[in-house]
């Protein structure tokens, strides 16, 4: 009996709006236990929520990357339970009518596309965070997070691996972080994951009793959960058990996934619609305008990068799988038009000082226009190219442009053809060997006087200059 | 027929986060059947729900712009919780994990 | 002075006129309150520093000739309208020690105006009941008969103009609160359209529902007051985007073929005919000045207390939800945070309001929701397009408030059923959002005051008040 596993996601992801969705709070990260906190979004009694438009606009351009279509007439409700996390005991969420229905995802996993449909993606606010003290045998709750906006994007079960979930998972941080609508940081939270899994027989009509493992925070927390949750099933199973449905959580220590506190029977959230927040219609040049203001997404740019720019297959992968590196990319391209050497300087050059940790796409010192810039005095062989990583890390150090820094270290190729021709002479006249043999077909010593020229004259002139003198020289 | 026995009423005190001494129980399902009688009067009408016709929706241009404002001293908001100690966080007893 | 004869544009000319000093007025409320409140129970907070304090600066507005129309004028607010720095309880043991952080929208309004706040008036246990009887604090009596009671929920404030205390006050209507008590006090009481008055800073109950509104002596000055607390308010998504206006200006213009219509249904078994003789001969006084009378009909109105009490019931069981001890209101016992919620809320509520958040988790709970809350919602739109109905033939419409004049007090206390069925005249004009105002329109044979309600139009405010006052004028 081979057992096949079908899995659905219920992802969380956090805007970047400036205020939280129902309150003018700032929705910053962090801060001090509820500095960020008002009447409104701690639950005072008497306050009211209201919408932020640009959380709005933000989930109509999630639901846009995602090939959702967009209600016309959306509305708020109220999800209903008890939680010292939760400051009203209701959370607002949207139930029958979420701002986007039915959409898709193309992802690439084990070599094969693949199509995941996406169910819904609706808005809603976050909760706060719980701070449980062992030692006073108290919880504290901090309110700062509560009303930060959420987007909660659910799949269809159709993923069958941990690969095709973890390729999902990357694919929608991607399209979030180009529709500029969430940082998809994983690590602070504001990416999340919730992962439904069954087993069932291939082919059988019926889908088996699923878990769901809750908060998955990081990519690889939901592969590792999902192939020990197909694990655990599959031996359940064989042994002759009986999944239970329940809600698990991943231990990140052990890679094992547990059972959370039992709920004795399923939550009833007497969801109805929030009679406090109208519901919005847009019209249709709202949601075209929204639409036309998304950026060009990965995928797009990638093939575009492929058959304009010539560049291979993998390296476009390497630049868009990192959306500050492709801006940047394209930024660099924009003031200097040789992409290939542009993209080839930044995988190879500048990838390597960041992995390296002696820089932050985030925070880089220059600007793109001057890293561009260096490729160009590269490519121009306005200095040897063997400078140009020592140039770039000066300006990773001082955020000097490159012309400053090649005129600093004198870098500059001087091109002195009329000392070239000198030097070179005296090379021919000083190896008569050397150039009778290349006369008479030994090609590879012209690496030799090559060698000898270039070392003599570092900085006089360009590699090009010598070689091009070197040829007409040994023809004559 | 009482509309309401005890294990129903048990779960709706549940859900409200109440709960009830024997003797309340009793009286409370004599109410509540009572009350919930009177409004099964609605239940012999057939008619439709349409929420796309309560006519108070708003259009997107008239939601709030995203603009971060200062938020309230925090002192004063949790002036009202009776927490007897950390001054910056509503305290609760302990949750299990 | 007698506060009950003054209106509020005359104590304005005295103030300016210097006849009076906004601190004697705030004094002779004060007296008056002190030598009758004591059998009737009005208040649950009175603030006399804080008046005295307010009458001062008001004074300072008025000698510099700065006044508005409220400067100087004392009023009294109910008490589930939040107060920076002073008590608001919502006549629950709840929140008996609950100080709120902020204003309510009103209250800035009326701030901004320099009006003296005498204080907060006694009401039921968050705004549920029809007599004054729920509160935690106390009973309300009726000036006109302390055996009876004042009507509710806004009692304390209906009780304190008739009483003479102030010369008005803001109550809450969420089925009747505001015009009921008016009817049984025999004074003036208006609830606004829904989303004419913010609601920001309103305890919520019925949130599709609730309005604030003025009870004064006489429909000018119900609108006098309704002109200062009415307007859009950022705060609340709900209020409506109208342009300012003044509620009063219709006020003089003759009735003649003004159309009444008068729904039969509102006439039937359930009203005393004391009652019914009462209003229809306000209907002919009307009817004489040349107005014209039209028969109609209201056939849902049957449904209107059930309808009304799921929806209002289901939204304050949500509402209600956040007193879970934490943040503030009663702070339970117990060790855990399950027993310290409920421990904090048995003893926080009081049993009316315990049964309504129980009808309202069961009226939302999975598998009711359909039966119940949703039938409710269809009910509300039925009962809306019956009225739309009405007013294609009519300016306005014209019913009994209430079935009966004010009762004993305790002669209502056993029976929910019997005593829901009490607001079946005024719950229907909530759930369809429309603008009424009760006008005192004789007495019973015991010489209890009768009050019929004036219905309008959706933001119609001025025509009802024009048709009361003008109906005021005629019966002298």
């Amino acid at each position: 009996m081979k057992l096949h596993p079908t899995i659905g996601l219920e992802i969380h992801a956090e805007l970047l709006t400036e205020s939280k969705v129902f309150c003018s709070c700032s929705a910053e990260f962090g801060g001090d236990p509820n500095s960020r906190c008002c009447p409104v979004c701690s639950g005072m009694p008497g306050t009211l929520p209201v919408l932020n438009k640009k959380a709005v606009e933000f989930i109509i351009k999630a639901g846009y990357v995602m090939n959702c279509d967009i209600s016309r007439f959306t509305k708020w409700d109220r999800k209903n339970y008890f939680y010292p996390d939760l400051p009203k005991a209701y959370q607002i969420s949207q139930m029958p009518r979420p701002v986007c229905l039915d959409g898709y995802v193309d992802i690439v996993s084990d070599g094969e596309e693949k199509r995941i449909r996406i169910n819904r993606i609706h808005l809603e606010e976050d909760a706060g965070k719980l701070i449980h003290d062992e030692r006073t045998k108290q919880t504290l709750a901090d309110y700062n997070r509560c009303g930060i906006p959420l987007i909660e994007i659910v799949t269809e079960p159709d993923f069958h691996s941990a690969a095709d979930v973890t390729a999902f998972v990357e694919k929608i941080r991607l399209l979030l972080q180009y529709a500029g609508v969430c940082d998809g940081r994983m690590e602070q939270g504001s990416l999340r994951c919730d992962v439904n899994i069954s087993l069932a027989e291939k082919g059988a009509k019926e889908l088996g009793t699923r878990a769901e493992i809750k908060n998955l925070n990081s990519v690889r927390a939901i592969g590792r959960a999902i192939e020990y949750e197909i694990y655990r099933q599959s031996e359940l199973i064989e042994s002759g058990g009986r999944v239970i449905q329940e809600t698990r959580r991943f231990v990140d220590g052990s890679g094992e996934t547990a059972a959370m506190r039992s709920k004795e029977d399923a939550q009833d959230y007497r969801y109805f619609p929030d009679p406090d927040i109208p519901p919005i219609v847009f019209t249709e040049e709202e949601i075209e305008n929204i639409k036309g203001s998304v950026p060009e997404m990965p995928e797009s740019r990638k093939s575009r990068y492929v058959k304009e720019y010539g560049i291979a297959e993998k390296d476009a992968d390497s630049i868009i799988g990192n959306k500050l590196v492709c801006f940047f990319f394209e930024e660099a391209v924009k003031a200097y038009d040789s992409p290939k050497s542009v993209a080839s300087f930044i995988l190879v050059e500048l990838m390597r000082r960041i992995n390296l940790g002696e820089a932050d796409m985030n925070k880089l010192p220059f600007e793109a226009k001057d890293f561009a810039r260096l490729v160009e005095i590269m490519d121009g062989n306005k200095i040897n190219r063997s400078h140009g990583k020592n140039v770039l890390r000066a300006m990773l150090e001082s955020g000097k442009t490159p012309d400053t820094v090649c005129d600093e270290e004198a870098l500059w190729i001087k091109e002195d053809l009329g000392q070239a021709e000198e030097v070179i002479d005296k090379i021919l006249a000083d190896n008569p060997k050397a150039v009778e043999q290349y006369r008479n077909g030994e090609q590879k010593v012209f690496g030799f006087l090559m060698g000898q020229a270039n070392r003599q004259l570092k900085g006089a002139a360009s590699p090009n200059a010598i070689k091009e003198i070197l040829e007409k020289k040994l023809k004559n | 027929m009482a509309k309401i026995d005890k294990a129903a009423l048990d779960h709706i005190a549940e859900l409200s986060k109440l709960s009830f001494t024997e003797e309340e129980t009793e009286k409370m399902i004599d109410q509540m059947s009572d009350i919930i009688t009177f409004m099964d009067t609605i239940r012999e009408i057939d008619i439709q729900y349409d929420d796309t016709k309560d006519g108070n929706q708003i259009a997107y241009s008239q939601l709030r712009e995203d603009k971060a404002k200062k938020s309230a001293d925090a002192e004063k908001l949790l002036s009202n919780a009776k927490t007897g100690g950390d001054g910056d966080c509503y305290v609760l007893p302990k949750m299990m994990e | 002075m007698d506060m009950t004869k003054t209106s509020l544009s005359a104590l304005r000319k005295s103030l300016d006129d210097k006849q009076i000093s906004a601190k004697e007025l705030c004094a002779e409320c004060f007296s008056a309150i002190e030598s009758g409140e004591e059998g009737i129970g009005a208040f649950i907070t009175l603030t006399r520093e804080e008046a005295e304090k307010a009458a001062e600066k008001a004074q300072a507005r008025i000698d510099r000739g700065e006044a508005d129309f409220l400067t100087g004028i004392p009023l009294a607010i109910k008490d589930n309208i939040c107060t920076d720095g002073i008590r608001t309880t919502c006549a629950s043991k709840m929140l008996e020690d609950f100080v709120p952080p902020y204003d309510a929208a009103v209250m800035e309004k009326l701030k901004g105006q320099d009006f003296v706040m005498v204080g907060k008036t006694n009401m039921d246990e968050f705004a549920m009941g029809g007599a004054t009887q729920t509160s935690y604090f106390k009973r309300t009596h009726n000036p006109n008969d302390k055996s009876r009671v004042p009507g509710g929920s806004s009692g304390g404030s209906a009780a304190a103009v008739a009483a003479g205390f102030v010369p008005a006050a803001l109550g809450s209507d969420t089925g009747g609160s505001i015009r009921q008590p008016a009817s049984f006090c025999g004074v003036t009481g208006l609830k606004p359209t829904y989303g004419r008055v913010s609601r920001y800073g309103l305890v919520a109950f019925g949130s599709s529902l609730d309005q604030i509104g003025p009870i004064a002596n006489s429909a000018l000055d119900c609108g006098a007051l309704l002109n200062v607390i009415a307007g859009v308010d950022e705060r609340d998504a709900t209020s409506a985007r109208l342009p300012h206006e003044d509620f009063t200006d219709k006020i003089g213009q003759s009735v003649k073929g003004l159309r009444i219509a008068l729904p039969k249904e509102f006439y039937g078994e359930a009203v005393d005919s004391e009652v019914k003789e009462a209003v229809t001969k306000a209907s002919k006084e009307l009817e004489s000045l040349g107005a014209v009378l039209v028969s109609c009909e209201i056939p849902s109105l049957k449904y209107g207390i059930p309808a009304y009490y799921l929806i209002a019931c289901a939204e304050a069981a949500s509402n209600l939800s956040r007193f879970d001890g934490i943040k503030y209101g009663l702070r339970g016992e117990g060790k855990s945070y399950g027993e310290m919620i409920l421990d904090s809320r048995n003893r926080g509520f009081g049993e009316e309001v315990k049964r309504r958040i129980l009808l309202g988790n069961y009226a939302l709970s999975s598998g009711y929701y359909d039966a119940y809350y949703r039938k409710a919602c269809a009910l509300r739109q039925k009962i809306k397009a019956e009225y739309e109905a009405i007013f294609e033939r009519a300016e306005v419409i014209l019913t009994p408030t209430a079935p009966s004049v004010a009762f004993k007090i305790g002669s209502d206390d056993t029976d929910p059923v019997k005593m829901y069925t009490a607001d079946m005249l005024t719950v229907p004009v909530n759930i369809a959002g429309l603008p009424a105002i009760s006008v005192p329109c004789g007495r019973d044979k015991e010489n209890m005051p009768i009050g019929m309600s004036i219905v309008g139009r959706r933001f119609d405010e001025g025509t009802i008040i024009q048709v009361a006052d003008a109906y005021e004028r005629v019966v002298g």
